[in-house]
């Protein structure tokens, strides 16, 4: 009990090597709805019909209504696309968890736990530096878009240094493979290791869910502040699938 | 109210709408366009939707969703007619009606029943606002042809007297409600329960359609992603020791360097000294 109460004192210090950007998430424009696909899988079949755009279709006014400011361009109007919203079609849980995750170069080989949010609103990550943590919330492994993210402690209490430690030595091209819930694993390849102080930590870029999808790893890194008790920088890998790496070459 | 779903189905259908714009892939990233999303919730009839005079959804079927459509900001002209209607004004079931979409809205207009039964249209602005970190939003929204509603979570009433067609919003920690639907003031579920999966940075919309009467009570479900707020950090060494580790290593590595440096500087010494000796 005491020692909770302890965590919890020190929580706010140990928010750590990259709880600068908390001062001003809420400055971070919140992506467009429209940058995502908002709604899943069309399960119903698409309505693809041509709109027959002839001139002479035009219709007369409508009687009781005056005519609204048409749109300047009166062109054609494309179907859009039309989705099953029948509650069983909409919600399906498809988010593969990550579950294990290899460096051969690092000499990484760790376990992965779900993790959400601390009591400060920064990502908690588990206790022991040889565990890592995924954030449940965002993207899981073979998705379509955005940044899959897993961190762990360079450093814990409980026991010393992690793996983690050695992710800033990481190579461009290194594979990184990770395992997932269903059984079956994904292979990366690293596109860059930075370090970024935490005044600039871009936890909207780390955590974002649109773009191509990608591995994010996280950890701290740089100088330790023994005056705040933490990190001073972040350490960021970036990694992309293997698949999409040999693709764009 | 039978007859009145049947004499809506033959005079043709229902209602609503969308529209578009000739490039929409593009169009998605606009920010400054509407989007615009359509709903069909009036069971047993198949429409047509015009926009602006134009045939938009060829066929629209009960319990789908249309768009969004990325729409540049302006009034547009919707109606629904009969599946097979020759034209906008052919066969009507609903309207003409203005859709003033504001640049950068989110809208969901919706063909429903009236409380009394009556084929009608509803128009909703989308709260599209940032959700925080770890939570998502649940809107529930009364379309249908029915008295006021309770929305349970379990046993617990949630929201209580909602009223055909309006809305309701939470804001709730991310994961699955078991939602039902009761008359207003009881427990008995007339829809549900089910389990709607409340997700996080999402804003997602059920709506309550269909008719009490008619028993053809349901939900539909449209979600807007994209809301999250990230985490506050990333808090990932406790100790230091890291650190204290990579400096103790350096400091050895120089110190090798230096030695090595001397012993090179002691070898060429006695090397010198050497071939001054032999000279």
């Amino acid at each position: 009990m005491r020692l909770s109460l302890v965590l919890v004192l020190v929580l706010p210090v140990l928010a750590g090597c990259a709880s600068a950007s908390a001062q001003g998430p809420s400055a971070q424009p919140a992506p467009s709805p429209s940058s995502a696909s908002p709604t899943p899988t069309p399960s119903a079949t698409p309505t693809p019909i041509a709109v027959p755009g002839s001139a002479d279709a035009i219709t007369p006014p409508s009687p009781q209504a005056p005519a609204p400011p048409a749109p300047p361009a009166p062109a054609p109007i494309p179907a859009p696309e039309t989705t099953d919203a029948d509650l069983a079609a909409v919600q399906v849980g498809d988010t593969i968890a990550p579950v294990r995750l290899a460096i051969p170069e690092l000499a990484i080989d760790m376990p992965i736990d779900a993790m959400g949010l601390d009591e400060d609103g920064a990502m908690a990550l588990p206790e022991n530096a040889s565990d890592a943590g995924w954030y449940r919330f965002g993207p899981g492994l073979r998705n379509t878009s955005g940044a899959t993210v897993i961190a762990s402690h360079i450093d814990s209490r409980h026991d010393g240094i992690g793996p983690f430690s050695r992710l800033k030595d990481a190579s461009e091209g290194s594979i990184v493979s990770v395992g997932g819930s269903d059984g079956a694993s994904v292979d990366y390849v690293v596109t860059s290791v930075r370090s970024v102080g935490k005044i600039d930590a871009p936890m909207a870029e780390v955590f974002d869910r649109s773009g191509d999808p990608r591995l994010t790893l996280v950890t701290c890194g740089g100088e330790f502040d023994s005056g705040t008790g933490h990190y001073v920088d972040n350490i960021i890998l970036t990694a992309v699938p293997v698949a999409a790496a040999s693709a764009g070459e | 109210m039978k007859s009145r779903l049947a004499a809506g189905s033959a005079a043709g259908a229902v209602l609503i709408a969308a529209l578009s714009v000739p490039m929409s892939a593009t169009a998605a990233t606009d920010s400054a366009d509407a989007q615009l999303s359509v709903l069909h919730g009036i069971p047993g009839v198949t429409v047509d939707v015009w926009v602006n005079g134009d045939l938009t959804l060829d066929d629209f079927e009960p319990s789908t969703l249309a768009g969004p459509l990325a729409l540049p900001a302006a009034t547009y002209s919707v109606a629904i007619t009969a599946a097979d209607a020759a034209d906008a004004t052919d066969q009507v079931v609903l309207g003409p009606i203005d859709l003033p979409l504001a640049a950068s809205g989110n809208y969901t207009a919706v063909a429903h029943l009236t409380e009394g039964g009556d084929p009608a249209a509803a128009f909703f602005t989308n709260d599209t606002s940032a959700t925080a970190a770890g939570e998502g939003r649940l809107t529930v929204r009364h379309v249908a042809a029915a008295p006021a509603v309770d929305i349970l979570a379990g046993d617990t009433a949630v929201i209580s007297g909602l009223t055909n067609p309006n809305e309701e919003i939470l804001n709730l920690p991310a994961g699955v409600v078991p939602a039902a639907v009761a008359a207003a003031g009881t427990t008995e579920p007339v829809i549900g329960p089910a389990d709607v999966d409340v997700k996080e940075g999402e804003n997602t919309i059920v709506y309550a359609y269909g008719s009490l009467e008619d028993d053809t009570l349901a939900l539909a479900v449209q979600s807007i992603t994209g809301l999250h707020t990230p985490p506050a950090g990333i808090p990932a060494g406790q100790t230091g020791e890291a650190a204290l580790a990579e400096a103790a290593q350096s400091s050895w590595l120089g110190l090798g360097a230096f030695g090595l440096l001397l012993a090179a500087a002691g070898a060429l010494f006695v090397t010198r000294r050497s071939a001054a000796a032999r000279r």
